[in-house]
């Protein structure tokens, strides 16, 4: 009997705990966290209890041997401007306030919000580049931190979406579809992969503060939802204030004292109808309350740090010891992947830049540039990224013509879903490789375009999976992160 | 060691997969003996090989369906092919030839391989797909009928072909826990536990289960299901996220399951309800149940695209709920599995694509269209409000004996000048408060012949002139040539900061007593701060404040009226008293001379003094997708300069000036819209000044305005609103010559009505109006009557009786106002008055309409009645008829699995082939059978559900049920799993006596942590701060919880509930550490045991410690406690009452108060409700 025979015979996850007695599922993934065999366990443990129907034909996890084991992604909200930061086009500067020729827009539909101005005057950006790593890499001024580390970053200048908007453009890019429901990209490594931590959970969250524009866009909690996967697999969120974990500290007068002997007496009436009910999901009730007890001082432990010497939180810049910062919330990144956490996701929100893009973008900038490079040398010298994935990117780009008022020194930008730029880095990705191009406007792609859905399909791959072996049975589809179109993994990306 | 335990581990494990599994695969095989087409081969066909030989037509390989009978025979038996080709085909080792083929990364298994192989060699009978057909019921053989029900008798058929053995029944406490649960959501309570537990025939039974079907706790445990499938939601779910408001559906729901509302009206009512017109607001609330989906208003969205997404969305959703079916697959291509085309899905999508009103949501809690849903309270009040306003109205446009006679004296003053009597005030006496000197001369006007002090107040007394209704106080500041400055200071300028006008004779006992001024004018007024004419009229002296003339700018005279009410001059001898103050911080800003007059009519100036009014265009109306982008864009001229015979292109059409003599001041006019859309109407008016001065633009419309002087917004108001003529006041600061004046209207929705007039002595009377009035009233017609009325009195009136009547209509207008505010609204379903166009999406696109489609269901489902209109009601009738295959079929399944905790059909959202065939599909018929023939009676289907024996089986797991039947699909045992979110928290309140038992209203807010709702806001959204309520909302019971779908509520979601963003027809039971947490730490949990421990002090009764403790676990287990239990608990509570004695503080934090008994039991009750059995049911 070979393994894909296995997954198509239902073997009640509860059937194992059972026989195992006292041996639950979970102290033995955790005692044996380490190699193959512990994630081909996990993975067993994750198809069985998830698997909604007998057709669970994804071969057991990982497909391949992954060049990552965990990855953090730095999500940029509201969409930061690609030829403000990554995709130069000096040329530009000659066409200040002259029109976008109709050849460049090719009657693309625009957002409700310039559709209407009678003009598309073209506002170059006013910030320099300058080459920099061992290909002379063109890296706006905003980004010095990050400049100075573009060896070790794979740059896409050629990603493209479909959306135009932000609520079905990020839900797109974090779920693979624009309407709600789907999955999330971190629920579906959770479920897959599982955690390395037992008593941490696979996927957490951060929400990071910003000091760009105030009228942010909003999230949404689908965004690190399970859609359609059991809501276990939901990215749990790390909070900048109260518990960090929801609901994580005992109450005010219940001390661990007191917890621990309230659940030694838990465990035992929980044992002694076990032994009358024969109910085996009672066993993994059991399990659960001792890890959450576990989580109890994990979590703090994660979180404080005292135990960081200066010349790491120097990496992050000032802010690292600001709760709820970018900063303070990639130096958790990179201590939670450290211990384990499979897939960790900032969202910084405040890029949605439609006007005074000048007097914003800058503090954007200022927020993440040292923070997101710190994470890179951090994680450099523990030897950690050669294993993380750190991806950095937003929703969509921005467009070369001014929205609003065109000054020499002011401009705003709508959005652009038609080219934007992300960058990868660590976890098997070719640093220092430029990859796509777009035209003189920035506003289509030129050479190798690269679907949002093709990222998350290299994504997966970098992390082990196949994305079209990568399924759960749903509404009579076998869903897809990446969707029913064809994905393609960026191997130019990968080194 | 590490490794000695990892290898250890996985023999272990090893052990288990090679062999457990190997027994589990014997039992199915030996269960399966036969393999049925249904159960077995058709899911393997659809899954491995429908994708490409299926009802895809357009994507349909070598022409070959395996989806039909007459397909699949093709392959087995035709004259080309035998039965070996396609076991060839399957076990081919050539990748060539293998199917299906390796890049479809979707191989056979070597079981699924040998199945069809099975199949094929026992004869490769084929079943036309079991749920397309209209359910047949077995028949109950009639021997066993009489004692068992339908349920037992398959559930029983099934046990035995299974070779497994039923439990024996639930012990008494099991089986009245469950009960409780499954009918009302809430675990019974000590009552209840007593009086069963007392008597647990069979009768009592029966008669606790009808109580429970008629306790309101039914409905509100029913209805919860109900709207996890349909995405209800208490906001628009999209972007902003903002509030939305359609609770009373909500109540709608429960109250439904309450009254027993039979299942095909409840279809019927939610569908279509809006087209029962005797159901009243009842079907029209019912009728919100098609506005469930998410919506949106993100500001740049294309409005095709928004719109086609609700109407795939509401499609999807119909599919899903009534169907059972993934009728989405068809968006973009025909489906792959099940038969539904492109063509039929944009053919039921045409029933859900005329909604009377936008597909975008404002970000207002009730987009159009909506009821409101008022109290009876408040209905009568409204209607108390209405009448007011009702009365108001008719006392405005009636007669008003003072007012009349005030526009009588107006006329006579327009047709003969000479009527209107003006005279010059020649004072008595003058006096400078600085001690300047004064000078009157002999026109009566007083001059300035000193030096002026820094600050200064004029005072100047005269005698009233002989003569009646004096109304106005004319002031002229006159210089001695027409280059000359108004102002005595260095740089010419003056400011007034205020005038006051006494009336009185001091000398005769009259005291001065001050006449109000309603109402200044000034030719002049600065614009550079608080400079106009209003505030040296507003009873402050401040001295930053007041009239400023611009003196320093433009020479030569001002002018300035003040309006009163006509003066009572039947005393004789009255004098009048002016002071002007001049308190302004800027020093000597006086006038050099001044003369004052007295008017009794409005003031009026000179003809060369005029403004011209030129004839009024409009362009457009413009379609806009959404009313935002038609505030925010331009349209026409806007704002710029008019050229009469300009010419506008917007998408792809010409737009041109039209004039509009008609467009006349005053009147109501309604202007052009379009059809089903929102619009932009662009009217320009030119004025003519003859120098810069103000006047007042009136106006009101029902939609919004948005109004451009001289490319200048100078007013902006967003609608829709109610139209109130007039009611709009715009200052329009015009400059000498030509004024370019635009309005841009923007239509919301519906008609567009429009009024204007301008209020200025400068602005001349519209044409003919001078004639109109010469004519004597009895000759002109009411109609004109009434239109000179109405322009008298919006425009020139200043009457104190017309003014109060204003005001308190006014009044009562916000008041009522404020009460709708109040008044619940609800989303509902209102046609188009024609239907709108359908089209197949090209690939699903929003902008690539294929072919037009007209509504029509698909044929593999049933014919659509001959009879039914083609519209929802139609649709219903379709879906509720007797031969329709589904809708009974889905319906009983979801109960079923409510009750059992998994559908017969486990898939209780696909019933198509991708969808898992019945486990009983015989009592699935029957059920769904019985179900329709007894009139759809939902309370009739569960009593005969949870009285069943099947039922009411021990749902203990015995080692051979648990190898055997590891999901209990074959139910030899009792349904037992962990509770759903709300039913955990509802029990945990109403054990511990918090619980606040009040029914329906809007949705309620229990605390939750700090910041989650802030962490993902949009920063303008009316739902980025979370504020929990106060007092008893927050116990009230889940199903009232407001539900933010972009951030749902955290001890809903950790525990599986979904976002409501989309339907749900199943929850998931996950059993996770950060549940544990929560069970254990938050607020209103840990507060449920504090009061629970409070609960056991004061009802346990006078006895031990010891019987405390089973009092108490009995209360929220319905059993009593072992005596190993007993002692666990016991001993925690002793221990526990040791340690917080020690640790007085502690205990204080915990229970407010040194008392270790107390924190014990609080302890002990917080480990009773964490117990799995209390988790579980």
């Amino acid at each position: 009997m070979n393994e894909s025979q296995i997954n198509q015979r239902m073997i009640h996850p509860e059937l194992l705990a059972s026989s195992m007695n006292e041996l639950t599922r979970r102290s033995l993934f955790s005692k044996s966290a380490a190699g193959l065999g512990a994630a081909a366990l996990a993975t067993l443990e994750h198809r069985y209890t998830a698997s909604a129907s007998n057709s669970g034909h994804s071969p057991p996890l990982p497909h391949h041997n992954a060049k990552a084991q965990r990855a953090i992604y730095l999500f940029m909200s509201g969409a930061p401007s690609q030829m403000d930061l990554w995709d130069p086009k000096p040329n530009l500067t000659d066409w200040f306030d002259k029109d976008l020729p109709d050849s460049i827009r090719q009657g693309q539909r625009l957002t409700t919000m310039t559709s209407g101005q009678a003009r598309f005057p073209i506002a170059p950006s006013i910030y320099q580049f300058s080459p920099h790593g061992q290909q002379g890499t063109m890296v706006s001024e905003l980004l010095p931190h990050l400049a100075k580390q573009v060896d070790q970053i794979a740059l896409v200048r050629s990603m493209y979406t479909e959306a135009i908007n932000h609520d079905p453009a990020i839900t797109y890019i974090c779920t693979g579809d624009q309407l709600p429901g789907k999955a999330s990209l971190g629920s579906w490594l959770s479920y897959g992969l599982g955690t390395e931590n037992e008593n941490l959970p696979a996927f957490m969250v951060m929400t990071a503060s910003w000091t760009g524009r105030q009228q942010a866009q909003a999230l949404y909690n689908r965004l690190w939802g399970s859609g359609f996967l059991p809501s276990k697999y939901q990215g749990v969120a790390l909070r900048s204030r109260g518990d960090k974990v929801l609901f994580l500290s005992n109450p005010k007068g219940i001390d661990t004292t007191a917890r621990r002997r309230m659940l030694d007496t838990l465990g035992s009436l929980n044992q002694l109808n076990l032994e009358q009910v024969g109910d085996p999901e009672i066993n993994a009730r059991i399990a659960q309350y001792e890890m959450a007890f576990r989580m109890q001082t994990s979590v703090p432990e994660l979180a404080d740090l005292t135990d960081e010497p200066q010349h790491v939180l120097d990496l992050y810049g000032p802010e690292v010891l600001v709760p709820g910062t970018f900063a303070n919330s990639c130096i958790m990144a990179r201590r939670m992947a450290e211990r384990g956490v499979r897939f960790t996701q900032i969202f910084h929100r405040g890029w949605d830049q439609h006007g005074t893009l000048p007097k914003d973008l800058p503090k954007q900038c200022s927020d993440v540039d040292q923070p997101s490079a710190g994470l890179l040398r951090d994680l450099k010298q523990r030897g950690m990224l050669d294993d993380t994935l750190v991806v950095w990117g937003g929703e969509f780009g921005r467009t070369a013509y001014c929205q609003g008022n065109l000054t020499k020194t002011n401009y705003g930008r709508d959005h652009h879903p038609k080219c934007f730029s992300i960058w990868m880095a660590g976890g098997g990705v070719n640093g220092g490789v430029v990859h796509g191009e777009t035209d003189d406007f920035s506003y289509n792609i030129t050479k190798d375009p690269v679907h949002i859905h093709d990222l998350n399909a290299t994504i997966l791959h970098l992390l082990g999976i196949d994305h079209r072996r990568f399924t759960y049975p749903f509404q009579g589809l076998d869903q897809r992160l990446t969707g029913v179109e064809p994905a393609r993994v960026v191997h130019e990306l990968i080194g | 060691m590490r490794y000695g335990f990892f290898s250890t581990a996985i023999l272990f494990l090893m052990t288990l997969l090679f062999c457990l599994p190997m027994s589990v695969a014997t039992a199915q095989t030996n269960l399966n003996s036969a393999v049925d087409f249904n159960q077995t081969i058709r899911p393997i066909l659809s899954d491995h090989c429908f994708a490409c030989h299926g009802p895809d037509s357009n994507d349909r390989q070598a022409d070959l369906r395996l989806d039909t009978a007459d397909g699949l025979q093709s392959i087995l038996d035709s004259e080309e092919r035998t039965r070996d080709y396609l076991l060839d085909r399957i076990h081919s080792k050539d990748p060539d030839s293998i199917m299906p083929p390796p890049e479809f990364q979707k191989p056979l298994s070597r079981e699924q391989k040998n199945e069809i192989e099975q199949w094929v060699m026992a004869g490769a009978s084929i079943e036309k797909p079991w749920a397309f057909n209209p359910p047949n019921a077995t028949a109950v053989p009639p021997n066993i009928q009489s004692n068992v029900s339908g349920i037992d008798y398959f559930i029983q058929k099934m046990i035995e072909t299974k070779g497994l053995t039923k439990n024996p029944p639930a012990s008494p406490p099991e089986i009245l826990r469950r009960l409780c649960l499954d009918l009302t959501g809430l675990p019974p309570n000590r009552e209840q536990i007593n009086r069963f537990l007392d008597d647990s025939s069979d009768a009592t039974y029966h008669q606790l289960v009808d109580e429970l079907l008629q306790s309101p706790h039914f409905g509100e445990h029913f209805g919860r299901y109900w709207l996890d499938l349909v995405r209800y939601g208490d906001t628009h779910g999209l972007h902003l996220d903002n509030y939305r408001e359609m609770w009373p559906y909500r109540d709608w729901v429960i109250d439904a399951f309450n009254h027993n509302l039979s299942f095909d009206q409840f279809i019927t009512q939610q569908l279509a309800g809006d087209l029962l017109p005797q159901l009243g607001d009842r079907g029209l609330i019912a009728s919100g149940f098609n506005r469930l989906n998410v919506t949106t208003n993100e500001g740049g969205s294309i409005y095709e695209e928004v719109f086609a997404r609700n109407v795939i969305d509401r499609t999807d959703a119909f599919g899903t709920i009534f169907l059972g079916l993934t009728v989405g697959c068809a968006v973009c291509h025909d489906h792959k599995f099940d038969p539904i085309s492109q063509r039929d899905y944009y053919s039921l999508s045409a029933f859900f694509n005329s909604l009377d009103g936008r597909a975008m949501d404002g970000n207002t809690k009730d987009p159009a269209p909506v009821i409101r849903v008022a109290t009876s309270e408040q209905e009568s009040l409204i209607a108390e409000y209405d009448q007011s306003i009702q009365d108001f109205k008719q006392e405005r446009q009636g007669p008003i004996e003072s007012v009349d006679q005030a526009q009588i004296a107006w006329e006579r003053s327009l047709t003969d000048q000479s009527l209107v009597t003006i005279q010059a005030l020649h004072p008595d006496s003058v006096e400078s408060a600085a001690k300047a000197t004064m000078e009157i001369l002999e026109d009566g006007s007083v001059k300035l012949v000193s030096d002026a002090g820094d600050k200064d107040t004029t005072t100047i007394i005269a005698s009233i002139p002989e003569g009646n209704g004096w109304q106005t106080l004319h002031l002229e500041a006159l210089v001695e040539s027409e280059e000359s400055k108004v102002g005595v200071s260095p740089n010419g300028n003056v400011v007034l900061t205020e005038i006051t006008i006494e009336v009185g004779n001091p000398e005769l006992d009259q005291p001065w007593v001050k006449i109000p001024t309603v109402y200044a004018l000034a030719d002049i007024e600065q614009k550079d701060g608080p400079f106009e004419i209003r505030y040296a009229i507003d009873g402050s002296f401040k001295e930053r404040e007041g009239w400023a003339v611009a003196g320093h700018q433009n020479p030569g005279e001002r002018n300035a009226w003040f309006v009163f009410a006509p003066l009572d001059t039947q005393e004789t001898n009255q004098k009048i008293r002016v002071q002007l103050h001049y308190q302004s911080v800027f020093a000597k800003h006086q006038f050099k001379r001044i003369k004052l007059s007295l008017s009794d009519s409005n003031p009026s100036i000179p003809e060369s003094q005029q403004i011209t009014l030129g004839p009024v265009f409009s362009a457009g109306p413009f379609p806009i997708e959404s009313p935002n982008p038609g505030y925010a864009r331009s349209f026409a001229s806007q704002g710029q300069a008019f050229q009469e015979d300009e010419m506008f292109s917007y998408q792809d059409q010409i737009f041109t000036w039209n004039k509009h003599e008609e467009l006349t001041p005053v009147a109501a006019h309604e202007l052009p819209t379009v059809v089903d859309r929102s619009s932009a109407l662009v009217l320009y008016q030119n004025l003519q000044s003859p120098k810069p001065q103000n006047v007042t633009l009136l106006c009101g419309t029902d939609d919004g305005l948005i109004v451009f002087l001289n490319g200048k917004e100078v007013s902006n108001r967003r609608g829709p609103r109610e139209l109130n003529p007039l009611d709009q006041e715009i200052e329009l600061d015009l400059r000498q010559g030509s004024n370019d004046l635009y309005f841009k209207v923007i239509n919301h929705e519906g008609k567009s009505e429009f009024t204007y007039a301008y209020r200025s002595p400068a602005i001349p009377l519209p044409t003919g109006l001078v004639d109109l009035v010469k004519t004597p009233a009895a000759e002109r017609g009411s109609e004109t009557n009434s239109a000179l009325r109405q322009y008298y009195r919006h425009v020139f009136c200043l009457h104190p009786d017309w003014i109060a009547l204003l005001d308190l209509e006014k009044g009562t207008r916000k008041a009522k106002e404020a009460l709708e505010r109040e008044i619940a609204t609800t989303l509902i379903w209102k046609e188009t008055k024609e239907p709108r166009a359908a089209h197949i999406l090209i690939r699903g696109q929003y902008d690539q309409p294929g072919d037009a489609v007209d509504r029509d269901t698909p044929d593999f489902l049933g014919e659509y009645p001959s009879d039914a209109p083609k519209n929802r009601l139609g649709l219903a009738q379709w879906l509720t008829s007797d031969q329709h295959p589904l809708t009974a079929r889905v319906a009983v399944n979801r109960f079923w699995q409510q009750i059992f905790g998994t559908g017969l059909v486990k898939t209780s959202e696909d019933f198509g082939s991708q969808g898992q065939p019945p486990s009983h599909p015989e009592l699935l018929d029957w059920l769904a059978v019985d179900f329709q023939s007894h009139n759809w009676d939902v309370k009739r289907l569960i009593k005969m559900m949870v009285t069943s024996e099947t039922y009411r089986t021990s749902h203990q797991v015995t080692p051979e049920l648990l190898t055997k039947d590891p999901y209990n699909r074959f139910l030899a045992r009792g349904p037992r799993h962990r509770l759903d979110a709300e039913i955990l928290r509802d029990q945990a309140l109403y054990l511990s006596g918090l619980l606040i038992d009040q029914q329906g209203g809007p949705s309620v807010k229990p605390p939750q942590p700090e910041g989650l709702w802030a962490a993902v806001g949009y920063s303008g959204s009316n739902t980025v701060r979370f504020q929990a309520d106060q007092g008893d909302k927050i116990y009230r019971r889940s199903v009232y919880t407001f539900w933010k779908r972009t951030s749902p509520p955290p001890q809903m979601s950790m525990l599986d509930a979904p976002s409501r963003e989309s339907c749900t027809a199943r929850r998931e039971r996950t059993n996770t550490p950060l549940q544990a947490l929560l069970l254990l730490n938050e607020q209103q949990f840990l507060e449920a045991a504090k009061n629970l421990a409070d609960r056991v002090q004061k009802e346990a009764g006078d006895v031990s410690e010891f019987d405390r403790i089973r009092w108490a676990f009995q209360t929220v287990t319905a059993r009593l406690p072992s005596d190993a239990e007993s002692h666990a608990i016991d001993s925690l509570l002793q221990d526990s009452k040791q340690y917080y004695r020690e640790l007085p503080k502690l205990c204080e934090e915990l229970v407010g108060e040194n008392n270790e008994n107390k924190a014990a039991w609080t302890l002990v009750c917080n480990t009773l409700l964490n117990l799995d059995e209390v988790v579980s049911k």
